[in-house]
């Protein structure tokens, strides 16, 4: 016997077993709050969508229909929350991290410091990881959302077209431009900058 | 399969989709530029990999188990109760209270042999068990009306004798006591003259158990005119001293009374309400002999001899 199909945690949720929806919570917690951690870019705000997508799932999951996968579903309603939440930034008109800075052709995200090192004693290994992250936030939105759905929750590309609303072609070109833009990143950097 | 394609199918071939595997690997086998654009490719991927990851607080996750919890609870059905019992129990229930029945039906010698090696500590349950199968065979021949009045009696009946198993006073023979409740709303609809109620035939004690006030009300107002015409039959000297006694007892004792008579006193009262015509009130003193091991016999034979209700 395998473990329980995510559906069924969810369904044996709505009949009133709350262990369920422990379990469940277990399986996308770390994932979902990396990839809306990511989106927003705020740790703050990462923990009320956070919270909120959870919180919808408990509210409408009656509403749940089966022919669909939960994980689908869950990062519908995260995506959606955030793109609520950079609603509300561009409304008060906070300058969006995928725009050009005035005057510069880099981006906030290109042109914020990286944390980077405090002593020549953290590993190589931290700072390519600072600077991976540096690299992810750099990314346009919608590569980045694909990515972070690819990488951090391990979405098939079927599934991702689902929660953006696209098809999978243009989710696996998404994709490609994303790894192609971080490899370059990537390449560009050596260690020895940092120290 | 040129360069282009190639690189088209690069991203594809690492995340086994591509359309042409084995031609995407042809051209890589030959086409430096393209080999170096996997490797890339591989690298970038092995790197996103390496992205850290962070724990969302614990508070919120607890927040979020505690609405998930009160939710479930607002959810999730009520405890079974035990009249609510599945349907396969009721059914099996249903069965064994049959077999039960039917098994429990007096057959002359058989109850005999019964009643010879029955042990004292099976005697209730057995006695229990017989009367309810008489009590059975008695509404079947009953009226109808009598049938759906008798019915809880013998619920009633059990129910007392459980609490009176289940404590009885120490060197006093527990049994159950006389219960004219199942005359009670015959005598309601059929007496009109309440001013006999205190020429009542005098009641044998009522249940110990709970709802004494309410037991003793009922005592007092138990009257019917069947009772009445009964009292006035001819009773032997003898019975209308029990039957003194009795009273004596319940006045001083109350509910109480019923756990103070003897087994051989209840066979006796049961005689006598038979002489008198009560035959509901001689079966229930018999069925408390009858739970006395010294007296069992006699009074099932007495049980048998009664006429229905």
């Amino acid at each position: 016997m395998g473990d329980p199909s995510d559906e069924l945690l969810l369904s044996a949720y709505r009949d009133g077993d709350a262990s369920a929806f422990e379990t469940l919570m277990g399986r996308y917690r770390g994932p979902l709050f990396n990839v809306v951690l990511r989106s927003v870019r705020d740790r703050g705000r990462a923990e009320e969508i956070y919270q909120d997508v959870w919180m919808k799932v408990i509210d409408r999951c009656d509403d749940f229909r089966g022919d669909a996968k939960f994980s689908t579903w869950l990062y519908t309603i995260a995506r959606n929350l955030c793109i609520d939440h950079q609603r509300k930034m561009k409304f008060r008109r906070h300058a969006s991290l995928d725009q050009p800075a005035p005057g510069s052709a880099q981006t906030w995200a290109e042109k914020a410091p990286n944390p980077g090192p405090s002593t020549e004693a953290l590993a190589a290994g931290r700072m390519m990881k600072d600077r991976i992250e540096s690299a992810v936030q750099a990314l346009p939105h919608e590569q980045r959302e694909v990515f972070l759905l690819r990488q951090l929750q391990g979405l098939a590309f079927n599934e991702i077209a689902e929660v953006v609303g696209i098809p999978a072609n243009t989710v696996k070109s998404r994709m490609r431009y994303a790894l192609e833009r971080l490899q370059r990143s990537l390449r560009d950097w050596e260690p020895n900058d940092e120290l | 399969m040129n360069c282009d394609e190639c690189k088209e199918q690069v991203f594809e071939l690492i995340e086994r989709e591509a359309l042409d595997p084995e031609g995407v690997r042809e051209v890589l086998a030959r086409c430096p530029d393209c080999r170096a654009l996997f490797d890339e490719m591989q690298v970038a991927l092995r790197s996103a990999a390496a992205l850290p990851r962070e724990e969302p607080p614990a508070r919120i996750d607890a927040a979020i188990l505690r609405a998930a919890r009160e939710r479930s609870t607002k959810v999730a059905p009520p405890k079974r109760r035990w009249f609510q019992a599945p349907q396969w129990a009721v059914a099996a229930a249903a069965l064994l209270a049959v077999g039960v029945g039917v098994w429990s039906i007096p057959r002359g010698e058989e109850v005999a042999m019964d009643d010879a090696v029955v042990s004292p500590a099976d005697s209730a349950s057995n006695v229990e068990a017989e009367r309810l199968a008489d009590e059975e065979v008695d509404i079947a021949t009953m009226p109808a009306e009598a049938a759906t009045i008798e019915r809880p009696r013998g619920r009633e009946r059990a129910q007392r004798l459980a609490a009176t198993e289940s404590g009885p006073a120490p060197g006093v023979s527990a049994r159950p006591t006389p219960d004219p409740r199942a005359k009670r709303q015959l005598a309601r609809d059929a007496d009109p003259l309440p001013q006999r109620k205190a020429a009542a035939t005098p009641k044998a004690p009522q249940a110990i158990t709970a709802g004494a006030s309410a037991d003793m009300a009922a005592i007092e107002e138990d009257v019917s005119e069947n009772a009445v015409k009964k009292e006035q039959k001819a009773m032997s000297t003898e019975c209308k001293k029990r039957i003194s006694e009795l009273d004596a007892l319940i006045e001083e004792h109350e509910l109480g009374a019923a756990a103070l008579v003897s087994a051989e006193d209840a066979l006796a009262l049961g005689h006598c309400y038979r002489e008198a015509g009560d035959t509901a009130q001689a079966r229930s003193w018999f069925e408390g002999a009858a739970l006395d091991s010294k007296t069992k016999r006699r009074a099932l034979r007495a049980l048998r001899a009664l006429p229905p209700n």
